[in-house]
This record gives structure tokens, C-alpha cells and sequence, in this order.
């Protein structure tokens, strides 16, 4: 009845006999009514041959039709069981649904198609293999009797192959950071330590160079200090001569001051002849890298940092960078850097231009000169309103091989303090460094007829390198041009020395030294704004000498810093990294603090660009959060720890790579195809690296594939489009566990999270086709 | 037992009960053995057309039949009272498209086939289906009908995706757009490279409030409502309130949207239409997700494919059953 049902929904039924066309709904409409009207009349059910055969045929066909739509010819076709048990599966539920008082035999064959074959060919013995016979089910055919037989068609269908993400983009680096050993701030705090009220006024400070941001494995030098004001109730401080003495060696010269990062990118154009030899020449098409603005008239530098450039014109220097001033002069060209002096310096607008033959990643950074930065720091100083008449004097000395009295000391009056700073603004750079001689020439004009006798006398000394000029060994005590020598002399005098190491090559062990020696501090200082922010704490040290009778100190104290995963300390300075419980600790033992001894010290610190630490936040904090200072009163009791509240925090930037397979699509067997994608999450741009694929194992698997990445800019830097680069339809081929690896080497120093994508692709059995012949008779 | 069972059982019934009297009225010589012949190949048409049907063209709504139809269509889909869902990937896999073709052309074969599906059977099937350049045709793409709406599901080759008036000659009426209520799409921007940040409903701005109507019950017209899906998109800057967008409409017009990058950007526009129809374009290598549902009036009767013609006949009594337009 079902099946009547059903094939009304055919578009057409016919039967056609002599002539004569019945209608589906006819021939439905001519049974149920003849059936009506003769059942009344009918002898009980008695099957004849006929009828058995109608009835037969009828019923395996709703029978079949309903095994297949609820789903159990799927599930016995499917199941995981031999072909017999699969024949007794199918013929126990036919044997449930077929009358009790018929029998029944069922065969079952199955063929597979070859899909190639077919498509060519387009026959039945091209497309088809007979797969299996199924053991045949049911009793022997009855000899004699008459029989319904039939057949019926079933098709396992089969999806295309498919390619299963697995785990996408959140496979880590095996044997990477596990960041387990994790910090957990909230259980530092309030265990080991705790935050109480302060009884004494205790000031922290901090600076740190570079300011503003840094990137990942970007050395960041922390200067900390810890300082007790004088009491607010003490009354006028003593007055001030105070000597500036500045270096103005031939070093001071040197462009190592990072005035600002103009842009970052990539880029890849430029035209060349290649000459004799296979030198280039002849290079065009230069690329606009950055534009900047020049309001001052000092000197500057401007560079293209790039690296991994393998193009062809090493030999000649390439890349290389030049500059169009305001007036669309071009300079440099022949080198990644360019110098601009003294007239060409024009303010205005000017161009940076590239030229590279070979993708590189570039940052343009404009430098400037040592002597310039110490110019604008020192007569900052110079101009602090603290130092004002009639109480300070203010003069100049300045030395490289020869100490010169630039200026004997002034009243600082407005007027006066511009002579100063006008001195110093026509200071040059050239020759050697004999700072003891610079030390000496401004200590004999402190004690000197126009020393004030009643006030207190400093010496402020910026050196930028090591003293090779003193007349003697410059390390002997005893040789008068030492600066230990001088430093003796000075603290004789009553003369406090505080000493600024101004660049890497100062000589930061002679500095500390003189400080110790006459009781004033040592500090460095890396670029321009450093250099101020030293300048100004001097100035507070030099007001907190020059008060009296307050006796704010602090005993015993030490600071504890702690260190968190992703941090390496390159120098811990005067400090210790120690472990307290399962933490890292950067340790500082300080002893005494007052007015006139402020504790200052410094450490520098490396975010590794390759820990996963480093890619979880975009800032970072110096000193970190849960830094605390510790301390006795002059009872020697110990007092509630103070949280140190001064912080620099700064943006944060760090290159990650990550590999993303997105897709994977399954055409034949062995013939599959991934789509992948390789993005910089990052901030920083990143080299050309490669994505390899792997069979199994990003490590130790089969190496299928890979493809090269050219150098990418961070997807976090506003304006960077070139962050990713997709590659559709790697043919992959083979079935199984495919991984793709980015940076693998780790050649570039990036988050190792997210480097492995996995997918899981398998070819399907093809869809199958059944025959199911059937026989049924009466008992 | 349900209403439904009750029927068929009666049916079952009144059937076994009309051909037991058919029986008796041969046994009292009322006709002859060729009447019985007939009905016998009647059956036997009908159990094989069925047959057919269940195994390529009918696309049921009963899970087991549905999974199974899944398994070979390109699109996952979702059949209720009165609702169609397909959600299809655009573009479409090309190996699912030739993977479809495949199947219902290999399936053709193996039904026409005289000597091993066919043996003894006494029918003969004869079918015709799509051929794409694998086969040696030029197909390129599948349509799937809704009735008794006369809508259908179009898959006008791996980029568009179509619900519209179907032009066959199977439809049992014709297409009225007042049978349908609503239509909802979903697009998920899936890939966190894509970089969409620009929207033009009907070539302007989508920010109008004829663009972020709510669905009125009472109103007769239309309605069409489209949801983006961008969480996982890198770049994407989508306007948030332009994320969602919903009308009631004039089916007379054609509204479009397209959602696309502006400026330096990578991502392919994705196009969608609608008048009494609903079109959605995306032709790019990067693979978006297009969710459509289409709800009537009134229930749906049958959804099936349309690409398989097919015939059984039995020859001793001359019985056909086709869903060809142009039996003879």
C-alpha cells in the first residue's frame, strides 16, 4: 500500500491494455472498491497462486522500502561485522516482518564502483566490480511451488574524503614554554609580604631606557631609586656652587642617540644593471619608505635597519637609502644610512627612499649625536628654577684632551644661566678624555676666590668614555691627572662629585668610583631622555644635601623585585636573583637610606621574542607589580613592607608567527589538497621564513611540502596589510595526520605558540551498490 | 498508535482485503489470470520506481534517510513543517560538486544495467541524468525542488547559491511569492585573514532604518533578514548595528547587499539579492559559510532533486512509471 502511495507521487502511471488507459488514481479507486463490495461476499482467506503472488510482491516492497528510510539497512550495511553476520542481521528482521506462514531466501551482492573507469568508459562491467557475495539466507527454493522473486537496490553512500581540523592554531611547540611556572601575583602578595601604612616619608623612582615602547628582545636598561625627602619642616637649605663638567671628546660625535622610529615595513623594488664582474650599478626605481619633519637645526642621522637581505647586490652595499630634503636634493644612496650636517640640515619635510632588490623588512630610525643630547639635557639643568640668586653660582668645564673653564661661576640669575647655556650650546666634539683634569679645573675654581665659602660645592660630570689623557697612569691614585686622584681632591674640599655614564662605553666602574669617593651618586644614562631624567634627580640629590637637621633614615632595607616567566635578566647590577618559594626574585640589599645617601640601582632586562611569556600582553611594568621595599626603623624594629608605587609602564611589542590550515579537501584517493595560512599576530615584522608539511609528526614525520614566506608586517601595526600569506591547494599525497610547521628552525626569534596547525584527512570508501534478490513462498 | 498508522493499517486492510475478494472473484471466474497480471506488474513498477526514488531523488526529512542523503549532497540541510535550511560553503567544494555527479551518474549505470541490478526482473529502467565535464557533459549545476511552492534550491556552480522560482515542467502549480513568509541568511566570515569593512545595501548606506525593520506577524510582504558573523575575522571592521539587517519588502523590486573590503584589502565582496528570490554570491578562494532558510505558509509536500529522470517498465503488461516531463 505504501508503494501505491508512493507512486502517486510519480509524474506519470500508464497502463495501457487494448487500448484502454487507467489512471493511478483509477486503479487504486477500481481495487479498493471491488474489494469493498465483493469482501462482504468472500469465503475466509485461502491463498491461491495468484493472489500469493500480489500479496507477495506488495509486501517485500513496503518491507524494503522501510528498512532502507528508517535506517537499518544502513546500520547492518555499515556495521562492523563479517558478511554473514550481516545476512543473519537482515534476515532475522525480515523474518520479523514477513508472515509466519511464508518462507523466504535472500542474496546479497555488493559492487564497487572505480570511479575513473566509469567516467570514461561508462558501462556497467567498467564501473563495477562484484566486491562480495553475501552468504546466501533462507530455505532452499521449493521445487514445485510457485514463487514471488525479486530484487531490490540499496547504495551505502559514501561522503568525499574529508579533512578533520584538529586542533587547529592551539598546538604548541613541542618541548616549548609551558608557562607553568607562572607567577600568581595574588599569592605573592598578602603571604610573603604585605602593604602597610609608611611612617616615613620613603620615595621611589624609575626610569627606563628605551621609553615609550619595546619590543622583544630589546635590551631595556631600569634605573630605580629609592630617596627620603628631606622633613618639610626644616627651614632654608644652605646655598650652592655648582661646576657642570661635560665631555666633549671626539666621541660625543657619534650618531647613537635613538631620536625617533620614523616607520617599519616591507618592501621589495628596485631595477640594476649588472656590470663586469656582476657588480650592479645603475639602480632604480627607489621606494618612499617614510616621510619626516625637521623643526631643529641639529645634526641627524637617519638609518634603514633591515636584515636577512640575500639579494643580489651585496657586494655593493645594498639595500640602500637616501633622503629628499624640502627641496628635493637628494643625499646618501649609496649605503643604508645617511648622515645630514650642519647646512643640509633644513627643516621642512623630507623623504626617506629604499632600494632593495630582495624583500626586506626595514626600520627607519633618525638618530642623533651624543654632544647634541648632552646640550639639551645639561642646559635644562642649567635652567632649573631651584638654582636661583642670591643663594647658587653655576659655572662650566669642559675637557676632552685639555679641561677647558668654559665658564667660572655666575650667580644664577636668569641672564647668567643664558651665558651658561650659550657656552654650552657652542661646545664641539674632537680628541681624547682626561676627565681628571676636567675634575680638577673645576674643583680649584670652587675653591677659588669666587667659591662662596658658605655654600656647599658640587661637581655635576658627564663622560661618555674611558679617561686615556691624565700625564701619567691614568689608574694610579697617586698621578695627579687620575680621577681618583682628583676625586680625593675634590672630597678634601668638602667638593660632592655626582658622575653620569653617558653610552655604553662609558666607563661606568671610574664614575661609581668617584661618586663613593666625594659622596655624591653615580648614574647612567642611554639616550636623550634619560639623560634629562638624570639631570633632574641630581638636582633633587644636590636639594637634599643642602637641607639640614633632618633626620629621616631608613635601616637595613632591601628590594625585592620579582621576575616573571619571559623575563631574563642580562645584569642584575649591584643585585642577586634569588628564589623564594617557587619565585624568582631580583634581590637588592640597600643598607642605610637618608637625605644625602638616595639609593639608586640599576638592571637590565630582555623579554625573549621566542617565549610564549611574551605574547600574552601588549605592556609591560618596571618595576614589575609586587615590588616591594623593605626596611628597619633606628630601633632596628622592622616595619610594614611598602609596595614600590612608582611604575613605568610601557607598550609592549612581540612578533608572532602563526600557521592556520583552513581548509582541506579530499578529490581522490592520494590527492588531497590544504589550504593554509600563515599570519604574523604580531606587532613586529617578521623575515621570509617557510610553512613545511609533515606526514604524522611536525618533527620527526615525513616531510611533504613547503612553502616560502616572504617577510611580513605585524597584524597589530596600524596599516599593515602585508601580514599574512595564504597558499590554497598544497597537494598533499597521501592520507593521515598532516601538520604544517611555520619558523621551524627558529631562525626567527618569534612567540613558538600557534606554530603547528594539524588536520586529519582520509580518502572515504566509495559508495557502494547493492543488490538484495529475494524469494518468497507459502509454506 | 498514531493517526497515521491507524490510516495505513487500514488501508493495509481494505487492500489485502480488496485483493482477497479479487482473489475470490477470479477463484468464482469473475476474470482471468491476466487481470491478476496486471496488478502483479503494477507493483512491481511501483516497488522498483520507489526504489529508485529513495535511493537518489527524495530528500526526506526522516534522520536516517537524511543522513544518508547527506552524505553525498553538497549542502547540509534541514527539512520541517513549513521550513527549508541549506547551509553550503561558497564557494563550494569543487570535490563535493564532482563527488554529487559521481554518485547519480554511476548510480544511472548501475540501474540500467540488464544483467547484473536487473537480472530477472523483467524491468527496464532507463534514466538520464546531469553530466559535468567529468562525464563528458556540461552541467554545472544542481537544482533541488520544493513543492508544492514549484521553489527551488539552485547551486549555479561553486559560487552562488540560489532559492527561486523553479522553471520545471515537475512542478505541480505554479510559484507564488505570497507562500512564502520569510527569508533568514547567515553569513560567517570564518577565516581570521579576511578583511571586510564595508557594507552598500542597494548601492548606499545600510545605516537607514528601512534596512532594521522588525518582523511584523501582520505584515503580508516578505521578509528577508541577514545576519554576519565576524567573530572570527581578524580584520574585519564591520559597522556593529549594520551586522544585522532586516525588511520587510516589495518582492516587485530587488534589493542588494554586498558586503566587501574598501581600501588596501584582500577579501572578495560577497553579493546577496533578493526579490522573490534570494542569491547568494561569493566568488573568492577563501570559503565563507552561506546558512538559508526559506519558511512558507504552508507545509512542504516534497523536496527532491531534479536532475534524475528515470523510467520502469515492465513490458509483459505494458506498466510505466516515470517522472519524466516527456513520457511516451
Amino acid at each position: 500500500m505504501k508503494e501505491l502511495r508512493q507512486l502517486l507521487h510519480c509524474k506519470y502511471l500508464i497502463v495501457k491494455s487494448k487500448g484502454f488507459v487507467l489512471t493511478v488514481d483509477a486503479i487504486i479507486a477500481l481495487l479498493l472498491v471491488v474489494a469493498f463490495i465483493t469482501v462482504v461476499r468472500v469465503s475466509p482467506y485461502e491463498p491461491q497462486p495468484y493472489l500469493s503472488k500480489v500479496l507477495s510482491t506488495q509486501k517485500m516492497g513496503d518491507i524494503f522500502a522501510e528498512m532502507d528510510e528508517n535506517g537499518f539497512m544502513l546500520e547492518a550495511l555499515d556495521a562492523n561485522a563479517t558478511a554473514d553476520a550481516k545476512m543473519n542481521q537482515i534476515y532475522g528482521k525480515l523474518r520479523t516482518l514477513i508472515p509466519k506462514n511464508m518462507d523466504f531466501r535472500i542474496e546479497l551482492l555488493q559492487y564497487n564502483p572505480n570511479i575513473l573507469n566509469c567516467r570514461a568508459l561508462k558501462t556497467f562491467d567498467s564501473c563495477f566490480t562484484l566486491n562480495n557475495i553475501y552468504p546466501a539466507k533462507g530455505g532452499a527454493l521449493p521445487l514445485g511451488r510457485d514463487l514471488t522473486s525479486g530484487t531490490t537496490s540499496f547504495m551505502k553512500k559514501q561522503p568525499p574524503g574529508q579533512c578533520e581540523l584538529v586542533g587547529a592554531g592551539l598546538a604548541g611547540k613541542k618541548g616549548g614554554n609551558s608557562g607553568s611556572d607562572k607567577l600568581l601575583l595574588s599569592d605573592y602578595k598578602g603571604t610573603l609580604f604585605f602593604d602597610g601604612e609608611r611612617d616615613i616619608n620613603v620615595f621611589f623612582g624609575v626610569k627606563i631606557n628605551p621609553e615609550g615602547e619595546i619590543e622583544c628582545d630589546q635590551q631595556v636598561t631600569v634605573d630605580i631609586n629609592v630617596f627620603v625627602p628631606p622633613d618639610e619642616n626644616i627651614g632654608e637649605r644652605k646655598p650652592a656652587d655648582i661646576m657642570l663638567v661635560v665631555d666633549r671628546s671626539g666621541s660625543m660625535d657619534e650618531y647613537t642617540i635613538r631620536l625617533a622610529d620614523l616607520n617599519s615595513g616591507t618592501f621589495n623594488q628596485g631595477t640594476y644593471s649588472t656590470g663586469w664582474g656582476g657588480s650592479c650599478s645603475n639602480f632604480g626605481n627607489w621606494k618612499t619608505i617614510g616621510t619626516f619633519s625637521i623643526t631643529e637645526t641639529r645634526d641627524f642621522q637617519v638609518s634603514m635597519e633591515n636584515y636577512n637581505y640575500q639579494g643580489a647586490c651585496r657586494l655593493n652595499g645594498a639595500p640602500f637609502l637616501r633622503l629628499r630634503n624640502p627641496n628635493n636634493q637628494i643625499l646618501g644612496g649609496s649605503s643604508d644610512t645617511v648622515t645630514v650636517s650642519g647646512a643640509q640640515v633644513i627643516q621642512g619635510t623630507w623623504k626617506a627612499e629604499g632600494w632593495s632588490d630582495y624583500s626586506i623588512y626595514y626600520d627607519l630610525v633618525k638618530w642623533g649625536q651624543k654632544l647634541d643630547s648632552m646640550k639639551v639635557a645639561a642646559s635644562e639643568f642649567v635652567n632649573y628654577a631651584e638654582w636661583h640668586t642670591p643663594l647658587d653660582q653655576l659655572g662650566l668645564v669642559s675637557y676632552n684632551q685639555v679641561a677647558t673653564l668654559n665658564q667660572q661661576l655666575l650667580a644664577a640669575s636668569d641672564p647668567n644661566k643664558q651665558i651658561i647655556v650659550g657656552k654650552i650650546n657652542g661646545l664641539t666634539s674632537t680628541g681624547n678624555t682626561a676627565t681628571g683634569y676636567a675634575m680638577n679645573t673645576a674643583t680649584t675654581e670652587l675653591l677659588s676666590v669666587r667659591g662662596n665659602p658658605n655654600a656647599m660645592q658640587f661637581q655635576v660630570l658627564l663622560s661618555d668614555g674611558k679617561t686615556n689623557t691624565c700625564g701619567c697612569s691614568c689608574t694610579d691614585p697617586n698621578c695627579s691627572g687620575s680621577t681618583t686622584y682628583q676625586a680625593h681632591r675634590a672630597a678634601d674640599n668638602n667638593v660632592a662629585i655626582f658622575t653620569i655614564g653617558f653610552g655604553e662605553d662609558a666607563d661606568q666602574a671610574d664614575l661609581q668610583n668617584i661618586a663613593n669617593i666625594t659622596g655624591g651618586s653615580y648614574h647612567y644614562a642611554a639616550d636623550e631622555n634619560s639623560l634629562k631624567d638624570v639631570y633632574e634627580i641630581i638636582k633633587l640629590e644636590i636639594g637634599g644635601m643642602l637641607v639640614e637637621g633632618d633626620p629621616s633614615r631608613v635601616y637595613d632595607s632591601n628590594l625585592m623585585i620579582p621576575v616573571l616567566p619571559g623575563t631574563r635578566i642580562d645584569d642584575p647590577g649591584a643585585g642577586d636573583l634569588i628564589k623564594v618559594g617557587d619565585d624568582n626574585i631580583l634581590y637588592y640589599y640597600i643598607g642605610f637610606v637618608d637625605k644625602h645617601h638616595p639609593w639608586t640601582g640599576t638592571y637590565k632586562v630582555t623579554f625573549p621574542c621566542n617565549e610564549n611569556a611574551n605574547c600574552e600582553t601588549d605592556w609591560k611594568i618596571f618595576p614589575e607589580w609586587g615590588t616591594y621595599f623593605h626596611y628597619e626603623d633606628e630601633n632596628g624594629n622592622f616595619k610594614p613592607p611598602l609596595l614600590f608605587d612608582s611604575n613605568k609602564t610601557v607598550t609592549f611589542k612581540y612578533r608572532d608567527l602563526t600557521v592556520d590550515i583552513f581548509g582541506g579537501e579530499v578529490r581522490a584517493e592520494n590527492e588531497i589538497y590544504l589550504d593554509a595560512n600563515a599570519i604574523n599576530r604580531g606587532y613586529l615584522s617578521s623575515g621570509a621564513t617557510t610553512v613545511e608539511f609533515y606526514f604524522d609528526d611536525p618533527y620527526t614525520g615525513q616531510f611533504i611540502t613547503s612553502r616560502n614566506v616572504s617577510a611580513k608586517c605585524g597584524a597589530k601595526t596600524p596599516g599593515c596589510i602585508n601580514y599574512f600569506e595564504v597558499f590554497n591547494e598544497v597537494p598533499i599525497n597521501d592520507e593521515g595526520y598532516i601538520f604544517a610547521i611555520i619558523n621551524k628552525d627558529g631562525t626567527i626569534k618569534e612567540c613558538p605558540g600557534n606554530n603547528i596547525a594539524e588536520i586529519y584527512c582520509y580518502t572515504n570508501a566509495h559508495t557502494q551498490y547493492f543488490i538484495l534478490k529475494y524469494w518468497l513462498w507459502y509454506k | 498508535m498514531n493517526r497515521k498508522g491507524v490510516l495505513f493499517t487500514m488501508m493495509v486492510l481494505l487492500l489485502t482485503l480488496g485483493i482477497l475478494a479479487l482473489n475470490a472473484a477470479i477463484e468464482k471466474g469473475m476474470t482471468d489470470a491476466q487481470q491478476l497480471g496486471y496488478v502483479t506488474s503494477f507493483l512491481r513498477v511501483s516497488e522498483k520506481y520507489n526504489n529508485v526514488e529513495r535511493n537518489l531523488i527524495r530528500l526526506d526529512k526522516n534522520s536516517a534517510a537524511l543522513e544518508l542523503n547527506q552524505r553525498i549532497i553538497p549542502f547540509v540541510y534541514v527539512l520541517k513543517e513549513n521550513s527549508l535550511s541549506i547551509t553550503q560553503e561558497l564557494p563550494i567544494k569543487s570535490s563535493d560538486f564532482d563527488s554529487y555527479y559521481d554518485a547519480i551518474n554511476i548510480y544511472e549505470i548501475f540501474e540500467e544495467d540488464a544483467n547484473y541490478s536487473r537480472a530477472y526482473t523483467g524491468l527496464n529502467v532507463s534514466a538520464d541524468t546531469l553530466q559535468n565535464s567529468n562525464w563528458g557533459g556540461t552541467s554545472t549545476e544542481i537544482s533541488f525542488l520544493i513543492e508544492p511552492f514549484c521553489f527551488q534550491v539552485r547551486e549555479n556552480g561553486l559560487s552562488n547559491l540560489l532559492m527561486e522560482a523553479s522553471g520545471s515542467g515537475k512542478c505541480t502549480g505554479i510559484f507564488n511569492i505570497a507562500d512564502i513568509r520569510r527569508f533568514d541568511a547567515n553569513v560567517i566570515v570564518k577565516q581570521f585573514a579576511e578583511d571586510y569593512n564595508a557594507m552598500k545595501c542597494d548601492g548606499g548606506s545600510c545605516d537607514g532604518t528601512g534596512w532594521h525593520q522588525a518582523f511584523d506577524p501582520g505584515n503580508s510582504s516578505p521578509f528577508f533578514e541577514l545576519e554576519i558573523n565576524d567573530s572570527n575575522c581578524g580584520k574585519c571592521a564591520l559597522k556593529q548595528a549594520n551586522k544585522k539587517l532586516s525588511m520587510h519588502y516589495d518582492s516587485a523590486q530587488t534589493h542588494k547587499i554586498e558586503i566587501y573590503c574598501q581600501g588596501t584589502c584582500t577579501s572578495d565582496p560577497i553579493i546577496i539579492s533578493f526579490s522573490d528570490d534570494l542569491n547568494v554570491i561569493h566568488i573568492s578562494n577563501e570559503r565563507v559559510v552561506a546558512e538559508i532558510k526559506t519558511e512558507f505558509k504552508k507545509a512542504i509536500q516534497k523536496f527532491y532533486f531534479l536532475g534524475f529522470d528515470v523510467s520502469v517498465r515492465e513490458n509483459d503488461f505494458n506498466v510505466l512509471a516515470t517522472n519524466r516531463e516527456d513520457f511516451s
